[in-house]
């Protein structure tokens, strides 16, 4: 489960103004479940998400992922818990240009020490269920947006995530590939894969199992 | 791989033991560099693990050949130029050092009251002194060698002249400055009943003179053994002008110019080569030497001739200085080339490094990549620049260049140096570069997306 308490974010802009990104959010996620953070740009969903990842350190208030607290980590230790129990897609897959779509998916594995032959073959075995297996030895560039979405997401699977993090992961993509990876997004969450997604979309929204609303960092719905 | 991996741990491991050892018993300067490439053995080491991801750092390397292949030729360039120098300035101070020594010493040690000048214009001795003294000065921490007990008669026509009988002892205290570190004698030494010829008296003699002709001198014969430096060869044709006096020298045992000149166990004066040694720039160390040596030989006058100190200096540090100006320019120069190389490089990764620190990498994994592809770049471009810093410095044709004398040769203790400069040299051209990398907020980078 996910439980954040009283979390808020400041940040100092360049103008030296500062911004409250999120202003005290209190909010839960139980385990298994697809929720969708919604709101305009610039209401917060793609901090809260880096928040409960670790990426972003909260100005007061706390993060706790399955018991662990987040914020009280230290840098090394986040890491290591990003490793093992996070998955992250984003908008711009973020894919490894010099590596194949099953070397990418490996790197996973690599943040936490392991490779080889086993790592490999549990790549290729979740690039294959989601319908990449013609795809294994290409490089992003020779991949159709989907597929470097899919690549994307396979990356976030290989460790077998407590939570999967996905920031607009159809942004980019075009009407049947972003549908694509909705349904295999629901289908991870039908095989009981908790899913958090930061959406302005409220289409993609409605396909999550609870709805979120952000507006200038405060939750509104 | 896994060999690879195993024997770069045991040598960071090692190099660490070298490290403390040297931090306990010597200096932290000594252990400095110990530290360094261990830290960055047990760093890259990590990458280097076949399940650690060192195969990403190559697969990185190939996609970016150009800028890799640019900071590898950076450090390519500075270790043949660092090769290249040291290996002809090695050439070029040994030919010095031939040279200086064929000036002589540069001190002379006479009886007070004795005239040292006259005895070097190659004047016959007056005033002596005993022949012990050579001995007891050489056992004395006076910073000076190579002493040499002297007997000097001018010989007339009618003596087997004209030339200068010169009585010598051979090398005294030809240890440096008694530290137990052998150096090999600056003269040579004549046996009894022997004569060595200076190069005028040797033409002056002409071809009918060869090694085992006698020659009468001052009523006694001796042996011709040969030409200073050339045993057994035939004077006319080996002798080769030294200089005006010594040219004009016949060199003997000193036991048979003492019977000569009726003197046994006393000499005219003590030759030594004193230590170049400059206090911030002037010579006064020589005065030192002077009065060190005549309050440890109380009766005799010491004189040093600045000229031949001042040439053996400023050749030696000529030498020297350029070489370390040589050096420290092309260090710098590669360092700013792997430095930008590698901030360019993280500049244009940030998103990647970014998603790396999102799917689980530590700061330190980065780290590690990072130090992996440098000691790669130092390693190879090392190796490269060893092998043709050395190649153009023993092919090139010094005579042309006009660098007279020198032959250059391949020193293989300066590969190992090179390989340790460049690593060094890398290192600290990466420090900030994988600061940055590893400072990478990758939430700022990720979000801007």
């Amino acid at each position: 489960m996910i439980a954040i308490q009283g979390l808020t974010k400041v940040f100092r802009a360049a103008s030296g103004d500062q911004v409250r990104a999120l202003d005290g959010i209190e909010l839960q996620i139980k385990t298994g479940e697809f929720a969708a953070l919604t709101g305009p740009s610039g209401s917060g969903k793609t901090t809260l998400l880096f928040a409960i990842g670790g990426l972003v350190t909260p100005t007061a208030g706390g993060v706790s992922v399955g018991g662990a607290e987040v914020s009280a980590m230290s840098a090394p230790a986040r890491a290591r818990w990003r490793a093992q129990s996070l998955g992250f897609v984003f908008q711009t897959f973020y894919l490894v240009p010099y590596l194949s779509a099953v070397e990418n998916v490996c790197l996973a594995r690599l943040a936490l020490g392991e490779g080889g032959a086993a790592a490999r073959k549990s790549a290729e075995a979740i690039l294959a269920r989601l319908g990449l297996a013609e795809r294994f030895g290409h490089r992003p560039g020779e991949l159709s947006a989907g597929e470097q979405q899919r690549v994307s997401l396979a990356r976030a699977l290989a460790n077998a995530p407590a939570v999967l993090l996905a920031d607009e992961p159809t942004g980019n993509l075009d009407g049947p590939r972003a549908e694509e990876i909705l349904a295999l997004l629901a289908e991870e969450n039908r095989r009981g894969q908790t899913i958090v997604l930061a959406t302005h979309n409220e289409a993609v929204a409605a396909r999550a199992s609870r709805r979120i609303r952000l507006d200038r960092g405060k939750l509104v719905g | 791989m896994k060999l690879l991996y195993v024997v770069t741990k045991a040598a960071a491991v090692i190099l660490g033991i070298i490290a403390i050892y040297h931090l306990f018993v010597v200096s932290v300067a000594a252990a400095s560099p110990y530290i360094l490439i261990s830290l960055l053995l047990m760093v890259g080491g990590e990458t280097l693990n076949p399940n650690r991801g060192f195969g990403l750092v190559v697969k990185e390397i190939a996609r970016r050949k150009a800028g890799f292949v640019l900071a590898c030729l950076a450090v390519a360039l500075a270790t043949a130029g660092v090769v290249f120098t040291q290996t002809l300035s090695s050439a070029f101070e040994e030919a010095l050092r031939r040279i200086t020594k064929d000036m002589g010493r540069n001190i002379a040690v006479v009886p007070a009251g004795a005239d040292a000048t006259a005895l070097s214009a190659g004047e016959s001795g007056t005033l002596l002194m005993d022949e012990a003294l050579v001995a007891k000065i050489a056992a004395t921490d006076v910073p000076a060698e190579h002493y040499l007990g002297k007997i000097q008669l001018r010989l007339g026509p009618e003596e087997g002249g004209p030339a200068i009988l010169t009585g010598i002892t051979g090398d005294v205290g030809a240890v440096g400055r008694g530290k137990g570190l052998k150096k090999a004698p600056m003269g040579f030494e004549v046996a009894p009943g022997q004569c060595v010829l200076g190069a005028a008296v040797a033409a002056r003699l002409g071809e009918g003179v060869k090694p085992g002709s006698k020659l009468v001198l001052k009523g006694r014969e001796f042996t011709v053994a040969g030409v200073p430096g050339k045993p057994g060869a035939k004077p006319r044709a080996a002798a080769a002008p030294i200089g005006p006096i010594d040219d004009l020298r016949i060199f003997v045992n000193i036991r048979d110019a003492q019977e000569l000149l009726g003197a046994p166990g006393k000499i005219h004066a003590i030759d030594a080569l004193g230590c170049v040694c400059p206090i911030g720039g002037t010579f006064d160390y020589l005065t030192e030497i002077e009065k060190k040596i005549e309050k440890f030989l109380p009766g005799v006058k010491a004189t040093t001739y600045r000229s031949i100190a001042r040439a053996r200096l400023v050749a030696r540090q000529g030498a020297e200085r350029t070489g370390q100006l040589t050096v420290g320019a092309l260090a710098v120069l590669a360092m700013l080339v792997i430095f930008f190389y590698l901030y360019s490089d993280v500049r244009e990764r940030r998103e990647e490094l970014g998603m790396f620190l999102a799917v689980g990498f530590s700061p330190g994994r980065l780290a590690g990549m990072f130090l992996a592809k440098v000691a790669v770049i130092a390693l190879v471009g090392a190796a490269l620049g060893f092998a043709a810093g050395s190649v153009g410095a023993v092919e090139i044709d010094a005579a042309k260049l006009g660098l007279v004398g020198i032959k250059p040769e391949v020193n293989w203790l300066s590969a190992a140096w090179a390989a340790l400069g460049a690593l060094v040299i890398s290192a600290l051209a990466a420090v900030l570069p994988v600061l940055a990398a590893t400072r990478t907020d990758p939430a700022d980078v990720l979000r801007k997306n």
